[in-house]
């Protein structure tokens, strides 16, 4: 056997050989994502496209057009839409911001950087725990605003509830973004930076023409991690307020995570497609933003 | 070298994470869907007359032995502890004729009450019987308790007393001296566990009674044997937070390891053959094994055919057969009995060739499990298997059966018959999961709709179909007196808010009994349509008439103290005097409004709950059953599904109003007759009720037996025993419920997700945390989107 294998081999091309390899080395990897993720996610998209699991008929894009026509849905959507645009661009700016400040010689720079780190180690329980005390209508943040007259808040039965949650989102993800952005911010040849010094730039130029540029990779990288983190916000509404929150808090996962329980296969393997879509045109733009924002940098 | 330890190196890389995915391949040790490896099938033992009552049973040598309280004089009430012992095998039942059970102390104070209790028996490992036996003497008036023992005798073969320990030193100087067990190892110690204000001590003697140590002060736990020889403590451990085994280390004289038990062992054995000890949960017996810490399920009751209600004195022999006890009651003569059961397990391919009709349940109701026993036994075609999901729970998710059940459908395993009592029906109908059975009724040859009281499965339906069979009903509603509440039935909240402020004397609007919660859940239970346009999915809680309800139900109490006072103003009082107008109440038969009706002055008018189309009452049912449109044997299921709406069936089950109109009718007729009363003679009553003395019971000892003259007959406990005898309900009145049931278009909601937002909001309202107006809003918003994911 041996020596027809070898005998095979020697007929083939080394590339050839090289492909045939290199396939059998990735076969696990390929079979173990095929298996995880894109065979369900083809289970996922027929299931959008038939009436019903236990009697399933071709339905076409019924239930995209259910789906775009539920009020939940709806809801659901333009509520997580304006919690990732308002809390997605504060976390990059934040972020980016505190990594600047720790960059320049300030002291207890260290003792800083630990704080913000400090949320990443937190248990999420024990953090929506603290926030439900802090924001309960008779809460330490309705103590101290009572102090200076105004009226107590119903913080999560009220409109301000999604800025409880905006608070938590950059409390619990500042301090992972700071991170990245000071690595990023390490690695701007410092050449470059002297020499625009000398010649006279002040330090808004350097941050405009020079650092952002520079940063371009890892404001991509950031803002889609953000991004997907804005999405991942459910945990902790869920554990404020549950499966049915009030007003803005009622997010995409909500939705999907409920008629899970409710049999509705259909409509959740369509919000499922339709969010993927969604995500893939997002991440795809902001590619396309670095790349033309970015590419000479990295040339 | 080095290149191949690369090589090397990267084939076990690949190796493991080709591994993980091998994960998914595990064939399923427990498949829910497949038939019992075995079943046991029960052999009786009949026992001789005198035996009414069997405890203690043990075995021991190859012997059962079992203890009775024979009745001697059933005039005298005169009894005699007996133990009697028989082969495993049943046969040779034989009475330790020389026991005799402990003498009793003489106390020469008049009205003093003393017994004997043979709390257990015990084999010790040479095989020897003893009996642990407790005396107590007690007076009553005035109360003080003059006296008790303990005593541990060991019997002969014959059952006579050749020593005895006595165990009453243990607890002497005890405020509330007592011994809750003793057990005994298989070196012959005894370990005696006894109740101390500050928690069980254990106390372990040798065999003549001599005291080695003593472990006090531990958590409470049940003293048991293991298999291996051992005494150990089962209960609650501090340090691992769970329930677990403690075996005994008697070299160490203390406790050794705890070893965790399974969440749902709580019903403890001693053990016996591989098995450290038994236990058993609701459908099953199981085995543990300490040293694994693994259950094995040794039996389910229900798939050898057996009830696990009366089932008692369980004992698992060395040789895998069980023995146990089981009171069974004939409705017919009226008449039960004990008999002891020898189950001997046998392969289920050995059983007759029967197809499998599966039935999943997420809590299994106690007449169906019996309809499926006897539908089983009687069956030569078809074979019910339970698939009990209730077993998934556990203490910390009470959720997860509902959630496997759902898993399980998706999965496309999907059982014939669904219990759909406790499921929501309504989402499981939306998804073509559930046939409609009219299509059974309208093919049956003995049942049709019209056989049936329409109205009630008309308000069942789903889209027009029947997709849940249901064989008894009850009719939820609010009664009054139509000239308080005004003639005609329903209201809506207006008139209902009318009524309260034409009667301000009535403080107590519907009684006594509801509280704030109570009062909310019944009201929207039956009123939900009103906020809830399910066609639509829109929601009105907002609209002002949710906020009206809440500020209603704000006027109960938030919880029910019980006062001394209210003993003397009962619901007839409270309606005499007008604090209450009305009455909540649940009709499960026509009898039922015969008081109901005396109680407002003989006339009542059926409101329901107040709502805008005027139609707040509703029904309910306990027991919903539905055929899956993916069962393969959908035949078979009708055939076990029919039987409930029979008329026999239904005669000898009724547990509320028949859906069998036949049925129904004669409970109606029923209603209109008469009834014969007791010995003594009927004494009218305000409001026409009669009372009817049965003078054959004297229950204070005085001359005054059925004395109608007795003053004191008022109170309904001094001389005999009194019955309240209604009329009987006039034609009108039986029109009056069947027009009601007529005019009830739906179920009571079961919704429980719908009913846990609104009842959580409402409780921010009920503290005071929140105006009705802001709690309706909240509701609105929160609702809206459930409604909204579900339509």
């Amino acid at each position: 056997l041996k020596s027809k294998i070898s005998d095979y081999a020697e007929r083939l091309s080394k590339r050839q050989r090289d492909n045939i390899g290199g396939a059998i080395w990735l076969a696990p990897s390929i079979l173990g994502v095929a298996t995880f993720y894109i065979i369900p996610f083809c289970v996922v998209i027929y299931f959008s496209l038939i009436t019903s699991t236990i009697n399933p008929s071709f339905a076409f894009l019924d239930n995209y057009i259910n789906l775009f026509g539920n009020r939940a849905f709806q809801e659901a959507t333009a509520n997580t839409i304006k919690f990732s645009v308002v809390a997605v661009p504060l976390a990059v700016a934040l972020s980016l911001l505190i990594a600047l400040m720790l960059e320049a010689r300030i002291p207890l720079k260290s003792y800083f950087r630990t704080f913000f780190l400090s949320p990443l180690m937190v248990p999420v329980a024990s953090v929506v725990l603290i926030w439900q005390v802090l924001f309960h209508p008779n809460g330490a943040v309705n103590e101290l605003i009572m102090l200076f007259g105004a009226r107590g808040i119903d913080w999560m039965q009220s409109e301000f509830s999604q800025f409880v949650v905006v608070v938590l989102f950059l409390w619990k993800n500042l301090g992972f973004n700071m991170i990245l952005f000071m690595a990023a911010l390490s690695n701007i040849p410092r050449e470059i930076l002297e020499t625009a010094e000398v010649e006279g730039a002040g330090p808004i130029r350097k941050l405009f023409y020079i650092k952002l540029r520079y940063l371009s990779p890892t404001l991509l990288f950031v803002t889609i991690l953000s991004l997907i983190n804005s999405f991942k916000v459910f945990r902790e509404v869920y554990l404020l307020t549950g499966d049915y929150p009030y007003g803005d808090l009622y997010m995409l996962q909500h939705f999907m995570n409920n008629i899970f329980r409710f049999l509705d296969y259909q409509r959740l393997a369509a919000a499922a497609v339709v969010m993927t879509i969604a995500m893939v045109i997002i991440i795809a733009t902001l590619f396309i933003a670095e790349n033309r924002y970015g590419r000479d940098v990295e040339e | 070298v080095r290149k191949n330890i690369k090589r090397l190196l990267a084939a076990i890389l690949v190796a493991a994470l080709l591994i993980p995915m091998l994960a998914g391949c595990r064939r399923s040790q427990d498949n829910i869907f497949g038939t019992p490896e075995f079943v046991f099938l029960p052999e009786i033992v009949s026992l001789p007359d005198e035996v009414q009552y069997v405890s203690n049973l043990i075995y021991s040598n190859d012997r059962i032995f079992f203890m009775s309280e024979v009745i001697l004089n059933e005039m005298t009430w005169e009894t005699e502890l007996r133990i009697y012992s028989m082969n495993t095998d049943g046969t040779n039942l034989t009475r330790l004729e020389n026991f005799t059970r402990l003498e009793l102390p003489q106390f020469d104070q008049e009205g003093v009450y003393s017994w004997v209790d043979v709390r257990s028996i015990i084999a010790d490992s040479n095989g020897s019987l003893w009996v642990f036996e407790n005396w107590q003497a007690t007076r009553w008036e005035p109360y003080e308790q003059l006296g008790q023992g303990f005593l541990l005798s060991k019997l002969d073969d014959t059952g006579a007393k050749i020593s005895s320990i006595d165990l009453s030193a243990l607890v002497a100087g005890e405020e509330f001296p007592w011994i809750d067990s003793v057990v005994m190892d298989s070196f012959g110690n005894i370990y005696v566990s006894t109740s101390g204000m500050s928690g069980l001590d254990i106390t372990v003697l040798d065999t003549n009674g001599d005291l080695q140590f003593k472990i006090a002060d531990q958590p409470w736990g049940q003293l048991l044997s293991m298999s291996d020889g051992r005494v150990a403590l089962a209960g609650y451990v501090e340090s691992i937070q769970k329930r677990a085994l403690r075996p005994f280390d008697h070299a160490a004289r203390a406790f050794g390891d705890a070893i965790p038990l399974p969440d749902n062992a709580w019903d403890v054995y001693p053990g016996t053959g591989d098995y450290s000890v038994i236990f058993r949960t609701g459908n099953s017996i199981f085995g543990f094994i300490s040293e694994t810490e693994e259950s094995v399920r040794l039996l389910n009751w229900l798939e050898s055919n057996i009830i696990p209600d009366s089932i008692g004195n369980l004992t698992v022999l060395p040789d895998g057969r069980i023995i146990c006890t089981n009171w069974s009651y004939n409705m017919i003569t009226g008449r039960g009995g004990i008999e002891v059961m020898i189950l001997s397990r046998i392969p289920y391919s050995d059983l007759p060739v029967r197809t499998i009709i599966t039935l999943a349940s997420a809590q299994l109701n106690w007449s169906l499990l019996h309809q499926i026993v006897q539908f089983n036994r009687t069956s030569l075609e078809y074979r019910i298997q339970i698939i009990d999901y209730s077993d998934f729970n556990t203490d910390e998710d009470r959720s997860a059966a509902i959630r496997k059940l759902s898993t399980d459908i998706i999965a496309g395993n999907i059982p014939d018959i669904l219990d759909v009592s406790n499921l929501p029906v309504a989402q499981y109908a939306a998804r073509g999961l559930l046939e409609d059975l009219y299509t059974f009724i309208d093919a049956d040859p003995e049942l049709s709709r019209s056989g049936l009281v329409e109205a009630v499965l008309k308000a069942s339906e789903f889209d027009g179909k029947l997709v849940r069979m249901f064989p008894s009903f009850i009719v939820n509603t609010v009664i009054g007196h139509p000239s308080v509440v005004g003639p005609g039935e329903g209201w809506n909240m207006a008139e209902f808010r009318a009524v309260l402020d034409a009667n301000p004397r009535a403080d107590k609007p519907m009684g006594e009994w509801l509280i704030k919660t109570n009062f909310l859940e019944a009201a929207l239970m039956n009123s939900m349509d009103q906020y809830i346009d399910w066609e639509t999915g829109r929601v009105h809680f907002d609209t002002g008439d949710y906020a009206q309800l809440l500020e209603f139900a704000n006027m109960f109490p938030d919880v029910f103290v019980w006062d001394d006072d209210m003993m003397w103003e009962g619901p007839d009082q409270m309606i005499a005097n007008g604090r209450q107008i009305m009455m909540q109440t649940n009709l499960w038969d026509f009898e039922s409004l015969k008081w109901q009706r005396d109680m407002f002055g003989g006339e009542i008018v059926f409101k329901g709950f107040p709502t805008d189309s005027r139609q707040g009452s509703s029904f309910t049912s306990f027991i919903g059953l539905a055929i899956t449109t993916r069962s393969n044997n959908k035949d078979g299921a009708w055939e076990f599904l029919r039987e409930f709406l029979t008329s026999d069936w239904q005669r000898a089950n009724f547990n509320g109003m028949p859906v069998n109109k036949e049925v129904f009718d004669e409970m109606a007729a029923q209603a209109m007759v008469e009834r014969e009363g007791w010995n003594g003679p009927a004494i009218p009553m305000p409001g026409g009720r009669r009372i009817i003395i049965d003078d054959t019971v004297d229950d204070d000892d005085d001359d005054s037996l059925g004395d109608v003259a007795d003053p004191e007959i008022d109170d309904g406990w001094d001389d005999g025993w009194w019955f309240p005898q209604d009329k009987p309900l006039t034609q009108q009145e039986v029109d009056q419920i069947i027009n009601l049931i007529n005019s009830i278009t739906n179920f009571t909601n079961t919704n429980q997700e719908l009913m846990f937002i609104i009842m959580e909001d409402a409780s921010d309202f009920f503290n005071g945390r929140r105006s009705a107006q802001d709690t309706a809003r909240i509701t609105q918003s929160r609702v809206s989107r459930l409604i909204a994911e579900q339509s």
